[in-house]
Protein backbone atom coordinates (compact mmCIF):
# COMPACT_ATOMS: atom_id res chain seq x y z
CA UNK A 1 0.00 0.00 0.00
CA UNK A 2 2.65 2.56 0.76
CA UNK A 3 4.90 1.83 -1.84
CA UNK A 4 1.97 1.95 -4.74
CA UNK A 5 1.37 5.43 -2.94
CA UNK A 6 5.05 6.71 -2.86
CA UNK A 7 5.17 5.17 -6.19
CA UNK A 8 2.51 6.79 -7.23
CA UNK A 9 3.16 10.53 -5.57
CA UNK A 10 6.88 10.00 -7.14
CA UNK A 11 5.23 9.37 -10.67
CA UNK A 12 3.52 12.64 -10.10
CA UNK A 13 5.86 15.12 -8.41
CA UNK A 14 9.27 14.24 -9.51
CA UNK A 15 11.25 14.48 -12.01
CA UNK A 16 11.58 17.38 -14.71
CA UNK A 17 8.69 15.58 -16.78
CA UNK A 18 6.83 14.97 -13.92
CA UNK A 19 6.49 18.49 -12.49
CA UNK A 20 5.94 19.36 -16.10
CA UNK A 21 2.91 17.06 -15.95
CA UNK A 22 1.88 18.66 -12.39
CA UNK A 23 1.62 22.11 -13.51
CA UNK A 24 -0.27 20.44 -16.93
CA UNK A 25 -2.71 19.02 -14.43
CA UNK A 26 -3.23 22.04 -12.15
CA UNK A 27 -3.33 24.09 -15.07
CA UNK A 28 -6.45 21.85 -16.32
CA UNK A 29 -7.55 21.57 -12.75
CA UNK A 30 -7.84 25.26 -12.37
CA UNK A 31 -9.42 25.67 -15.55
CA UNK A 32 -12.08 22.89 -15.01
CA UNK A 33 -12.68 24.70 -11.63
CA UNK A 34 -13.16 28.48 -13.19
CA UNK A 35 -15.13 26.59 -15.28
CA UNK A 36 -17.93 25.67 -13.21
CA UNK A 37 -17.72 28.57 -11.23
CA UNK A 38 -18.87 30.41 -14.77
CA UNK A 39 -21.62 27.70 -15.22
CA UNK A 40 -22.82 27.69 -11.84
CA UNK A 41 -23.61 31.93 -12.00
CA UNK A 42 -24.70 32.08 -15.47
CA UNK A 43 -27.32 29.34 -14.36
CA UNK A 44 -27.79 30.96 -10.80
CA UNK A 45 -29.06 33.64 -12.85
CA UNK A 46 -31.62 32.07 -15.21
CA UNK A 47 -29.95 33.04 -18.33
CA UNK A 48 -32.23 30.86 -20.69
CA UNK A 49 -28.89 29.05 -23.04
CA UNK A 50 -28.06 27.18 -20.00
CA UNK A 51 -31.73 25.92 -19.81
CA UNK A 52 -31.48 24.39 -23.59
CA UNK A 53 -28.53 22.90 -22.62
CA UNK A 54 -29.69 21.25 -19.54
CA UNK A 55 -32.50 20.17 -21.57
CA UNK A 56 -29.93 18.66 -24.50
CA UNK A 57 -28.05 16.89 -21.65
CA UNK A 58 -31.11 15.93 -19.93
CA UNK A 59 -32.42 14.22 -23.05
CA UNK A 60 -29.58 13.21 -24.49
CA UNK A 61 -28.36 11.59 -21.34
CA UNK A 62 -31.92 9.80 -20.48
CA UNK A 63 -31.17 6.51 -21.91
CA UNK A 64 -28.03 5.99 -20.28
CA UNK A 65 -29.49 6.86 -16.84
CA UNK A 66 -32.35 4.32 -17.49
CA UNK A 67 -29.74 1.67 -18.06
CA UNK A 68 -27.43 2.57 -14.92
CA UNK A 69 -30.14 3.10 -12.92
CA UNK A 70 -31.70 -0.58 -13.89
CA UNK A 71 -29.98 -2.95 -11.54
CA UNK A 72 -30.51 0.03 -8.39
CA UNK A 73 -34.55 0.63 -8.65
CA UNK A 74 -34.27 -3.56 -9.66
CA UNK A 75 -33.03 -4.47 -6.17
CA UNK A 76 -35.46 -1.61 -4.44
CA UNK A 77 -38.25 -3.28 -6.04
CA UNK A 78 -37.56 -6.84 -5.43
CA UNK A 79 -36.29 -5.70 -1.63
CA UNK A 80 -39.99 -3.61 -1.96
CA UNK A 81 -41.55 -7.23 -2.72
CA UNK A 82 -39.73 -8.70 -0.30
CA UNK A 83 -41.06 -6.98 2.54
CA UNK A 84 -44.86 -6.55 0.89
CA UNK A 85 -44.52 -10.57 1.03
CA UNK A 86 -43.45 -10.70 4.45
CA UNK A 87 -46.38 -8.51 6.02
CA UNK A 88 -49.20 -10.08 3.25
CA UNK A 89 -51.18 -11.82 6.29
CA UNK A 90 -50.73 -8.13 8.26
CA UNK A 91 -51.83 -6.72 4.94
CA UNK A 92 -54.89 -8.85 4.31
CA UNK A 93 -56.42 -8.25 7.20
CA UNK A 94 -56.22 -4.34 6.96
CA UNK A 95 -57.81 -4.46 3.44
CA UNK A 96 -60.37 -7.04 4.47
CA UNK A 97 -61.35 -4.53 6.88
CA UNK A 98 -61.35 -1.48 4.85
CA UNK A 99 -62.90 -3.37 2.00
CA UNK A 100 -66.05 -3.58 4.46
CA UNK A 101 -65.76 0.00 5.51
CA UNK A 102 -65.86 0.99 1.85
CA UNK A 103 -68.75 -0.59 0.77
CA UNK A 104 -70.56 0.97 3.04
CA UNK A 105 -69.23 4.40 1.63
CA UNK A 106 -69.51 2.84 -2.05
CA UNK A 107 -73.22 3.20 -1.72
CA UNK A 108 -73.20 6.71 0.10
CA UNK A 109 -70.62 7.73 -2.48
CA UNK A 110 -72.83 6.59 -5.54
CA UNK A 111 -75.96 8.53 -3.96
CA UNK A 112 -73.81 11.39 -3.86
CA UNK A 113 -72.70 10.95 -7.22
CA UNK A 114 -76.06 11.01 -8.76
CA UNK A 115 -76.70 13.58 -6.92
CA UNK A 116 -73.84 15.73 -7.88
CA UNK A 117 -74.37 14.94 -11.55
CA UNK A 118 -78.12 16.87 -11.24
CA UNK A 119 -76.65 19.68 -9.09
CA UNK A 120 -74.01 20.19 -11.61
CA UNK A 121 -76.39 20.08 -14.68
CA UNK A 122 -78.50 22.23 -12.67
CA UNK A 123 -75.21 24.84 -12.12
CA UNK A 124 -73.99 24.18 -14.95
CA UNK A 125 -70.68 23.31 -13.49
CA UNK A 126 -67.83 22.15 -16.12
CA UNK A 127 -65.45 19.15 -14.90
CA UNK A 128 -64.41 17.37 -12.62
CA UNK A 129 -60.86 16.14 -11.62
CA UNK A 130 -61.37 13.00 -13.85
CA UNK A 131 -62.06 14.65 -16.44
CA UNK A 132 -58.91 16.43 -17.23
CA UNK A 133 -56.43 15.16 -19.78
CA UNK A 134 -53.52 13.22 -18.21
CA UNK A 135 -50.48 10.90 -18.85
CA UNK A 136 -48.63 8.39 -16.86
CA UNK A 137 -45.24 8.69 -16.58
CA UNK A 138 -42.25 6.22 -14.75
CA UNK A 139 -40.26 8.07 -12.48
CA UNK A 140 -36.49 7.82 -14.54
CA UNK A 141 -35.04 9.25 -11.42
CA UNK A 142 -35.39 9.70 -7.93
CA UNK A 143 -33.36 12.80 -6.72
CA UNK A 144 -35.30 13.66 -4.09
CA UNK A 145 -32.46 14.03 -1.02
CA UNK A 146 -29.74 16.31 0.31
CA UNK A 147 -29.64 18.66 -3.20
CA UNK A 148 -32.89 17.90 -4.95
CA UNK A 149 -36.06 17.29 -3.96
CA UNK A 150 -36.99 16.61 -8.18
CA UNK A 151 -38.21 14.02 -9.77
CA UNK A 152 -36.76 13.06 -13.19
CA UNK A 153 -39.43 11.76 -15.65
CA UNK A 154 -38.57 9.83 -18.93
CA UNK A 155 -41.74 12.08 -20.66
CA UNK A 156 -41.45 14.88 -22.01
CA UNK A 157 -42.72 17.61 -24.72
CA UNK A 158 -43.32 14.72 -27.48
CA UNK A 159 -45.67 13.25 -25.00
CA UNK A 160 -47.68 16.67 -24.13
CA UNK A 161 -45.96 17.49 -20.91
CA UNK A 162 -45.37 21.21 -20.57
CA UNK A 163 -44.22 23.39 -18.17
CA UNK A 164 -46.81 24.03 -15.17
CA UNK A 165 -48.87 20.40 -15.85
CA UNK A 166 -49.64 19.34 -12.16
CA UNK A 167 -47.78 15.82 -10.63
CA UNK A 168 -50.53 13.45 -8.91
CA UNK A 169 -50.00 9.73 -7.74
CA UNK A 170 -52.92 7.50 -6.84
CA UNK A 171 -52.22 9.08 -3.20
CA UNK A 172 -52.79 12.20 -3.93
CA UNK A 173 -50.52 15.40 -5.18
CA UNK A 174 -46.86 15.23 -6.12
CA UNK A 175 -45.68 18.29 -7.50
CA UNK A 176 -45.64 19.98 -10.75
CA UNK A 177 -43.25 20.27 -14.03
CA UNK A 178 -40.89 22.72 -13.78
CA UNK A 179 -39.01 21.71 -16.80
CA UNK A 180 -39.73 19.72 -20.33
CA UNK A 181 -37.21 18.73 -22.43
CA UNK A 182 -38.13 16.81 -25.38
CA UNK A 183 -37.76 13.44 -23.90
CA UNK A 184 -37.53 13.80 -20.20
CA UNK A 185 -39.28 16.52 -17.65
CA UNK A 186 -38.29 17.34 -14.54
CA UNK A 187 -41.18 17.30 -11.09
CA UNK A 188 -41.05 19.78 -8.26
CA UNK A 189 -42.06 17.89 -5.22
CA UNK A 190 -44.32 19.48 -2.89
CA UNK A 191 -41.88 19.29 0.20
CA UNK A 192 -39.25 21.16 -2.17
CA UNK A 193 -38.61 24.57 -0.21
CA UNK A 194 -39.62 26.75 -3.33
CA UNK A 195 -42.77 25.14 -3.45
CA UNK A 196 -45.55 27.26 -2.34
CA UNK A 197 -49.49 25.84 -2.77
CA UNK A 198 -52.40 27.03 -1.94
CA UNK A 199 -54.37 24.68 0.11
CA UNK A 200 -57.41 24.77 2.19
CA UNK A 201 -58.29 22.35 5.32
CA UNK A 202 -60.89 20.14 4.13
CA UNK A 203 -63.00 19.84 7.84
CA UNK A 204 -62.80 23.46 8.50
CA UNK A 205 -63.11 25.22 5.89
CA UNK A 206 -59.64 27.12 6.19
CA UNK A 207 -56.76 28.46 4.04
CA UNK A 208 -53.30 28.23 4.08
CA UNK A 209 -50.18 28.26 1.90
CA UNK A 210 -48.17 24.53 1.78
CA UNK A 211 -44.78 26.01 2.33
CA UNK A 212 -42.45 23.28 1.42
CA UNK A 213 -38.84 22.71 3.91
CA UNK A 214 -37.35 20.06 2.05
CA UNK A 215 -38.19 17.26 4.88
CA UNK A 216 -40.66 15.10 4.70
CA UNK A 217 -43.51 16.84 6.21
CA UNK A 218 -43.89 20.66 4.59
CA UNK A 219 -45.66 23.33 6.90
CA UNK A 220 -48.73 25.23 6.40
CA UNK A 221 -47.79 29.22 6.29
CA UNK A 222 -50.27 31.99 6.84
CA UNK A 223 -53.28 30.31 8.79
CA UNK A 224 -55.20 33.32 10.73
CA UNK A 225 -54.18 32.66 14.59
CA UNK A 226 -57.58 31.90 15.41
CA UNK A 227 -57.35 28.59 14.02
CA UNK A 228 -56.89 25.41 15.67
CA UNK A 229 -56.63 22.29 14.16
CA UNK A 230 -56.67 18.90 15.13
CA UNK A 231 -53.86 16.23 13.92
CA UNK A 232 -55.82 14.07 10.84
CA UNK A 233 -57.71 17.22 9.36
CA UNK A 234 -57.33 16.55 5.80
CA UNK A 235 -55.65 19.00 3.38
CA UNK A 236 -56.35 19.81 -0.58
CA UNK A 237 -55.70 22.34 -2.82
CA UNK A 238 -57.91 25.72 -3.09
CA UNK A 239 -57.37 26.01 -6.65
CA UNK A 240 -56.13 29.48 -5.45
CA UNK A 241 -53.39 31.23 -7.38
CA UNK A 242 -54.39 29.14 -10.72
CA UNK A 243 -51.81 26.39 -10.82
CA UNK A 244 -53.81 23.51 -9.70
CA UNK A 245 -57.68 22.96 -9.08
CA UNK A 246 -59.56 22.43 -6.62
CA UNK A 247 -59.97 19.28 -4.17
CA UNK A 248 -56.20 17.98 -5.21
CA UNK A 249 -55.64 15.60 -2.20
CA UNK A 250 -52.43 16.39 -0.48
CA UNK A 251 -52.14 14.67 3.20
CA UNK A 252 -53.00 15.21 6.63
CA UNK A 253 -52.54 17.64 9.50
CA UNK A 254 -50.13 17.27 12.06
CA UNK A 255 -49.40 19.44 14.75
CA UNK A 256 -46.19 20.06 16.14
CA UNK A 257 -44.63 20.58 19.56
CA UNK A 258 -43.64 24.42 19.02
CA UNK A 259 -47.68 24.88 18.06
CA UNK A 260 -47.23 25.24 14.18
CA UNK A 261 -48.49 22.49 12.02
CA UNK A 262 -47.56 20.46 8.72
CA UNK A 263 -49.04 18.17 6.48
CA UNK A 264 -47.98 14.97 6.40
CA UNK A 265 -47.91 14.27 2.69
CA UNK A 266 -50.21 11.22 1.20
CA UNK A 267 -47.76 10.89 -2.03
CA UNK A 268 -44.76 9.41 -0.38
CA UNK A 269 -42.19 10.17 -3.86
CA UNK A 270 -39.75 7.23 -2.34
CA UNK A 271 -42.11 4.75 -2.99
CA UNK A 272 -43.19 5.65 -6.21
CA UNK A 273 -42.56 3.82 -9.67
CA UNK A 274 -45.05 6.04 -12.06
CA UNK A 275 -46.88 8.97 -11.55
CA UNK A 276 -49.63 11.03 -13.87
CA UNK A 277 -48.92 13.72 -15.09
CA UNK A 278 -52.42 16.29 -15.47
CA UNK A 279 -52.94 19.07 -17.70
CA UNK A 280 -55.26 21.01 -15.43
CA UNK A 281 -55.32 23.82 -18.27
CA UNK A 282 -53.61 26.70 -16.32
CA UNK A 283 -50.55 28.57 -17.21
CA UNK A 284 -46.89 27.84 -16.25
CA UNK A 285 -46.05 30.30 -13.11
CA UNK A 286 -44.20 33.06 -14.44
CA UNK A 287 -41.52 33.46 -12.02
CA UNK A 288 -39.30 31.13 -9.88
CA UNK A 289 -36.66 28.62 -10.26
CA UNK A 290 -36.49 26.07 -12.51
CA UNK A 291 -33.98 24.03 -10.59
CA UNK A 292 -34.83 22.45 -7.27
CA UNK A 293 -33.55 23.46 -4.03
CA UNK A 294 -30.99 21.32 -3.76
CA UNK A 295 -32.10 19.73 -0.91
CA UNK A 296 -31.19 20.21 2.98
CA UNK B 1 2.59 11.86 -16.19
CA UNK B 2 0.19 11.78 -19.21
CA UNK B 3 2.87 9.28 -21.49
CA UNK B 4 3.33 7.08 -18.76
CA UNK B 5 -0.21 6.76 -18.16
CA UNK B 6 -1.49 6.15 -21.53
CA UNK B 7 1.06 4.13 -21.72
CA UNK B 8 -0.15 2.01 -18.96
CA UNK B 9 -3.81 1.56 -20.89
CA UNK B 10 -2.61 -1.51 -22.26
CA UNK B 11 -4.13 -4.72 -22.39
CA UNK B 12 -2.26 -5.93 -19.21
CA UNK B 13 -3.65 -2.60 -17.32
CA UNK B 14 -6.68 -2.79 -18.66
CA UNK B 15 -8.50 -4.87 -15.89
CA UNK B 16 -7.58 -1.80 -13.26
CA UNK B 17 -9.44 0.48 -15.54
CA UNK B 18 -12.64 -1.19 -15.95
CA UNK B 19 -12.54 -1.68 -11.73
CA UNK B 20 -12.29 2.16 -11.52
CA UNK B 21 -14.89 2.86 -13.98
CA UNK B 22 -17.20 0.33 -13.21
CA UNK B 23 -16.82 1.81 -9.19
CA UNK B 24 -17.61 4.79 -10.75
CA UNK B 25 -20.54 4.05 -12.56
CA UNK B 26 -21.99 1.78 -9.73
CA UNK B 27 -21.22 4.67 -7.39
CA UNK B 28 -23.26 7.30 -10.08
CA UNK B 29 -26.25 4.70 -10.09
CA UNK B 30 -26.61 4.83 -6.61
CA UNK B 31 -26.24 8.60 -6.45
CA UNK B 32 -29.39 9.12 -9.17
CA UNK B 33 -31.48 6.64 -7.36
CA UNK B 34 -32.53 7.32 -4.23
CA UNK B 35 -30.56 4.23 -2.26
CA UNK B 36 -29.99 5.63 0.95
CA UNK B 37 -33.08 5.62 3.40
CA UNK B 38 -31.40 5.29 6.87
CA UNK B 39 -34.01 5.54 9.58
CA UNK B 40 -32.74 9.18 10.40
CA UNK B 41 -34.47 12.47 10.34
CA UNK B 42 -33.93 14.25 6.97
CA UNK B 43 -33.24 12.81 3.19
CA UNK B 44 -29.47 11.95 2.85
CA UNK B 45 -28.04 11.15 -1.07
CA UNK B 46 -24.15 11.29 -0.55
CA UNK B 47 -22.40 13.23 -3.15
CA UNK B 48 -20.75 9.83 -4.12
CA UNK B 49 -18.40 11.40 -6.01
CA UNK B 50 -16.05 12.35 -3.35
CA UNK B 51 -15.05 8.93 -2.14
CA UNK B 52 -13.13 8.10 -5.68
CA UNK B 53 -11.84 11.66 -5.35
CA UNK B 54 -10.21 10.61 -1.72
CA UNK B 55 -8.51 7.35 -3.76
CA UNK B 56 -7.47 8.93 -6.87
CA UNK B 57 -6.50 12.70 -6.19
CA UNK B 58 -3.97 10.75 -3.05
CA UNK B 59 -3.16 7.34 -4.52
CA UNK B 60 -3.75 6.66 -8.02
CA UNK B 61 -4.04 9.96 -9.87
CA UNK B 62 -3.18 7.87 -13.22
CA UNK B 63 -6.42 5.77 -12.73
CA UNK B 64 -9.41 8.36 -13.69
CA UNK B 65 -8.79 11.52 -15.72
CA UNK B 66 -9.62 14.70 -13.75
CA UNK B 67 -12.32 15.52 -16.91
CA UNK B 68 -14.09 12.58 -15.87
CA UNK B 69 -15.07 13.95 -12.55
CA UNK B 70 -16.36 17.53 -14.24
CA UNK B 71 -18.74 15.49 -17.00
CA UNK B 72 -19.85 13.82 -13.98
CA UNK B 73 -20.39 16.43 -11.93
CA UNK B 74 -21.83 18.14 -14.30
CA UNK B 75 -24.31 15.74 -15.80
CA UNK B 76 -25.48 14.85 -11.71
CA UNK B 77 -26.53 18.59 -11.57
CA UNK B 78 -28.23 18.25 -15.07
CA UNK B 79 -30.06 15.07 -13.81
CA UNK B 80 -30.44 15.84 -10.12
CA UNK B 81 -31.36 19.51 -10.85
CA UNK B 82 -29.17 21.19 -8.91
CA UNK B 83 -27.64 24.19 -10.38
CA UNK B 84 -25.18 23.56 -13.54
CA UNK B 85 -21.36 23.28 -12.07
CA UNK B 86 -22.46 23.47 -8.48
CA UNK B 87 -21.11 19.32 -8.15
CA UNK B 88 -18.12 19.66 -10.72
CA UNK B 89 -17.02 22.85 -8.47
CA UNK B 90 -17.51 20.96 -5.49
CA UNK B 91 -15.35 17.52 -6.32
CA UNK B 92 -13.08 19.29 -8.81
CA UNK B 93 -12.06 21.36 -5.56
CA UNK B 94 -11.97 18.61 -3.63
CA UNK B 95 -9.24 17.00 -5.66
CA UNK B 96 -7.34 20.34 -5.73
CA UNK B 97 -6.93 20.78 -2.53
CA UNK B 98 -5.90 16.34 -1.87
CA UNK B 99 -3.83 16.92 -4.31
CA UNK B 100 -1.63 19.36 -2.75
CA UNK B 101 -1.31 17.25 0.13
CA UNK B 102 -0.88 14.50 -1.71
CA UNK B 103 3.12 13.80 -0.79
CA UNK B 104 1.78 14.09 2.81
CA UNK B 105 -1.16 11.52 2.59
CA UNK B 106 0.36 9.00 0.55
CA UNK B 107 2.80 8.11 3.02
CA UNK B 108 -0.21 7.16 5.50
CA UNK B 109 -1.20 3.48 6.26
CA UNK B 110 -4.66 1.96 5.25
CA UNK B 111 -6.23 2.45 8.56
CA UNK B 112 -4.89 6.35 8.81
CA UNK B 113 -6.16 6.76 5.30
CA UNK B 114 -9.52 5.15 6.25
CA UNK B 115 -9.86 7.45 9.80
CA UNK B 116 -9.01 10.15 7.80
CA UNK B 117 -11.89 9.87 5.45
CA UNK B 118 -14.33 10.97 8.17
CA UNK B 119 -13.06 14.23 8.65
CA UNK B 120 -12.32 14.49 4.93
CA UNK B 121 -15.73 13.65 4.36
CA UNK B 122 -17.25 15.47 6.52
CA UNK B 123 -15.48 18.76 5.53
CA UNK B 124 -16.80 17.96 2.17
CA UNK B 125 -20.62 17.92 2.82
CA UNK B 126 -20.49 20.60 4.62
CA UNK B 127 -19.23 22.24 2.15
CA UNK B 128 -21.79 21.47 -0.09
CA UNK B 129 -24.45 22.54 3.16
CA UNK B 130 -22.64 25.77 2.90
CA UNK B 131 -23.01 26.37 -1.08
CA UNK B 132 -26.64 25.42 -1.03
CA UNK B 133 -27.39 28.10 2.02
CA UNK B 134 -25.12 30.53 0.22
CA UNK B 135 -27.31 29.95 -3.57
CA UNK B 136 -30.82 29.23 -1.66
CA UNK B 137 -30.18 32.47 0.47
CA UNK B 138 -31.68 30.56 3.88
CA UNK B 139 -29.79 28.12 6.59
CA UNK B 140 -30.65 25.14 6.23
CA UNK B 141 -30.86 22.03 8.17
CA UNK B 142 -27.83 20.45 9.05
CA UNK B 143 -28.79 17.08 10.12
CA UNK B 144 -28.92 15.97 6.50
CA UNK B 145 -25.18 16.26 6.40
CA UNK B 146 -24.72 13.94 8.73
CA UNK B 147 -26.80 10.99 7.32
CA UNK B 148 -25.24 11.85 4.23
CA UNK B 149 -21.65 11.30 6.10
CA UNK B 150 -23.04 8.13 7.76
CA UNK B 151 -23.55 6.87 4.38
CA UNK B 152 -20.51 7.46 2.85
CA UNK B 153 -18.26 5.64 5.99
CA UNK B 154 -20.53 2.84 5.51
CA UNK B 155 -19.78 2.51 1.33
CA UNK B 156 -16.40 3.32 2.00
CA UNK B 157 -15.00 0.62 2.66
CA UNK B 158 -15.90 -1.11 -0.32
CA UNK B 159 -15.17 1.64 -2.56
CA UNK B 160 -11.86 1.68 -1.10
CA UNK B 161 -10.96 -2.08 -1.48
CA UNK B 162 -12.30 -1.94 -5.13
CA UNK B 163 -9.97 1.15 -5.95
CA UNK B 164 -6.99 0.02 -4.69
CA UNK B 165 -7.09 -3.00 -6.01
CA UNK B 166 -7.68 -1.26 -9.50
CA UNK B 167 -4.60 1.04 -8.76
CA UNK B 168 -2.54 -1.93 -7.95
CA UNK B 169 -3.75 -3.29 -11.27
CA UNK B 170 -2.89 -0.70 -12.88
CA UNK B 171 0.87 -0.15 -11.66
Amino acid sequence: MNRLAVNNSRKFATGRSGSRTARRQVTLLLSLIAVSLGLMFVDTHHISATKVVKSFFSDAGAPVVEVLTFPVKLTGQTMDKLGDFVSAQKKLAALEEENQRLQTWMQAAMMLESENKRLRTLANVKESLLEYDFVTAPILTDGTGVFAQSLMLSHGQKDGVAKGQGVISKEGLVGRIVDAGTETARVLLVNDMNSRIPVIIEETGDRAILAGNNGEAPHLDHLASHVRLTDGYKVITSGHGGVFPYGIPVGEVKATKNGEFTVSLFANPDKLHFVQIVDYGVDAPKAGRSYASMGF
Amino acid sequence: MLKTSSHKTSKQALPGYVIAYAVFLILSALMLHNFANWPLPGDNVPLLLFQPIFLVAILSPQLLPIWVFFVMGILIDVILGTPLGMTAFLVLLAYFVLSRMRVMLSAASIPVLLVLFIPYIFLCESLRWVMVCILSGEMQNFMPVMNAVLSHVIIFPAVFLALFKAGHMTE
